[in-house]
């Protein structure tokens, strides 16, 4: 009976993490066939837990609050890209330009997270989708203003940042003045490996914050409208307002996610940086093993991990493995996103048996 | 009455922040520089430090950038050097930044103890 009950929990064990599982698989194979030495691995794995991790923590919030994956976040990264270019317009540099970035990115990331979240108020049960296009909708909102406004209606008097034409931002901007500025805050090298002190101080702070708002009233409202809506109404919880809040909460922290992102960076792509912190953040967050409906703190930094040294060693390998380092980038984008929507599709799949079950229940077949 | 409050508290943070985070880029110039009818002249190549952080080494007639972040004042040393890179002699000064007096900064001007050493560039 023991014995049963020993397999049956790896079994569950091992159907909860596939995906993760999957991954380290893919990676102990890859990661011998990329001949990248231990250290330079190690210290790209730094510098990309610190730039990811506050960008994919962001995303912990709606979950909590049963809205599933946020892919309105890319409306958060926005808000902190605007921050960041009105920074460099001004040449504000260092710790204080990206601290005033985010200043900046927080009243424009509250609006367009209020606005998100009474949209997903009003869509509930496809949060997201509809959060996907309304993504794609802030974008052309976003392209209309840095695009045309800026330079125009919104002075900026840097030649480095405006277009030929005299209006509208370039298509890349250097952020020299904030590159690393918080990374390397405090400046700690290991046996040669340069490690992010700074960016890591603040995402264990946020981490905290994470444990620690769970266990608020507003945590704990969050946690019941999740898991059921007309139950948490009946007992008094104002599930609207609830789900704005996570949805603006999560708005605000992309914003923040999106400033570290590019400080670690150093270049602003100002048309596209932001589109890929959506797919990115989602696609690391679940390839640590979180579902639609859960997703804890491990399995963000898990994620992040796994996620980064998959785009790290696939191009190598497969130039050692095939010969073209194309085909293991090819694969590794098939694989990462492939995730997502496998993902998508057994919460799906799970949700319906659910329903099916309780169906079930309801009629006495159970 | 608190959302006003922080409103506030964000509007002064963000200008303080401005104050100490604003770069300004100076043109550090080891040339010789007319100033009507007094012509400054190159003593030397110099090593110009700022805020004892920012180090230039300039030989004659060079040039370079320097960038000081934040408003208010600065400080810059000039050690003019000899043929073996041995100072010769040292000068020390604390200015004030504002954005308005330039951004062009003459070396013989400041070492020939003019009262303004940093200027507009002419376009």
């Amino acid at each position: 009976m023991k014995k049963r009950e020993a397999t049956f929990n790896l079994k569950r064990f091992l159907m909860a993490n596939i995906v993760p599982i999957i991954f380290i698989l893919l990676s102990a194979f890859a990661i011998p066939i990329s001949q990248f030495s231990a250290s330079y691995l190690v210290q790209e794995m730094l510098i990309r837990l610190a730039r990811d991790s506050f960008l994919v923590l962001s995303l912990l919030v709606p979950i909590i609050a049963g809205m599933g994956l946020n892919f309105g976040m890319v409306l958060g990264a926005m808000a902190g890209q605007i921050g960041l270019i009105l920074v460099s317009d001004w040449k504000v540099m260092g710790l204080p330009g990206m601290t005033l970035a985010a200043i900046i990115a927080t009243p424009l990331a509250v609006a367009l997270g209020w606005m998100c979240g009474a949209i997903l108020n009003r869509a509930k049960g496809r949060e997201m989708v509809t959060s996907y296009i309304l993504g794609f909708f802030v974008n052309g909102l976003y392209q209309l203003v840095v695009l045309y406004f800026f330079g125009s209606l919104i002075p900026i008097h840097s030649p480095e940042l405006v277009l030929s034409r005299g209006y509208g931002i370039r298509n890349a901007v250097n952020l020299v003045g904030i590159r690393n500025c918080l990374d390397y805050l405090i400046p700690v090298t290991i046996h040669g490996i340069r490690v992010p002190l700074g960016t890591f101080i603040i995402i264990a702070a946020f981490s905290a914050f994470i444990v620690w708002f769970r266990k608020t009233k507003l945590g704990q409202d969050m946690r019941a409208v999740g898991q059921d809506m007309e139950v948490s109404r009946s007992a008094g919880i104002p599930v609207e307002r609830t789900r704005l809040i996570s949805i603006v909460i999560s708005t605000v922290l992309a914003a923040y996610g999106q400033i570290i992102f590019l400080q670690n960076i150093g270049t602003l792509n100002t048309y596209n940086s932001h589109e890929q912190a959506g797919m990115f953040a989602i696609a690391a967050l679940l390839i640590g093993g979180a579902s639609v409906a859960k997703a804890t703190l491990p399995n963000v930094f898990v994620g992040v991990i796994l996620f980064h040294l998959m785009f790290i060693v696939s191009p190598m390998a497969g130039k050692y493995l095939i010969g073209q380092a194309q085909l293991g980038e090819y694969f590794r984008v098939f694989v990462s996103y492939g995730v997502v929507a496998l993902a998508l599709v057994i919460y799906e799949w799970r949700r319906a048996q659910e329903k099916a079950y309780a169906r079930r229940m309801f009629r006495g077949e159970a | 009455m608190i959302q006003i409050g922080l409103v506030i508290a964000a509007i002064l943070v963000s200008i303080f922040l401005y104050r100490i985070g604003k770069g300004f880029q100076f043109i550090v110039e080891n040339k010789n520089y007319s100033l009507g009818d007094v012509t400054f002249e190159v003593r030397g190549p110099v090593r110009v430090t700022f805020d004892d952080e920012i180090q230039l080494d300039l030989g004659e007639d060079e040039a370079n950038l320097a960038l000081l972040i934040g408003y208010g004042k600065h400080k810059i040393k000039v050690d003019v050097l000899d043929e073996n890179g041995n100072v010769v002699s040292s000068t020390e000064k604390i200015f004030n930044v504002s954005g308005k007096e330039g951004d062009l900064l003459s070396i013989p001007a400041l070492l020939g103890g003019s009262e303004t050493w940093i200027f507009k560039r002419e376009t």
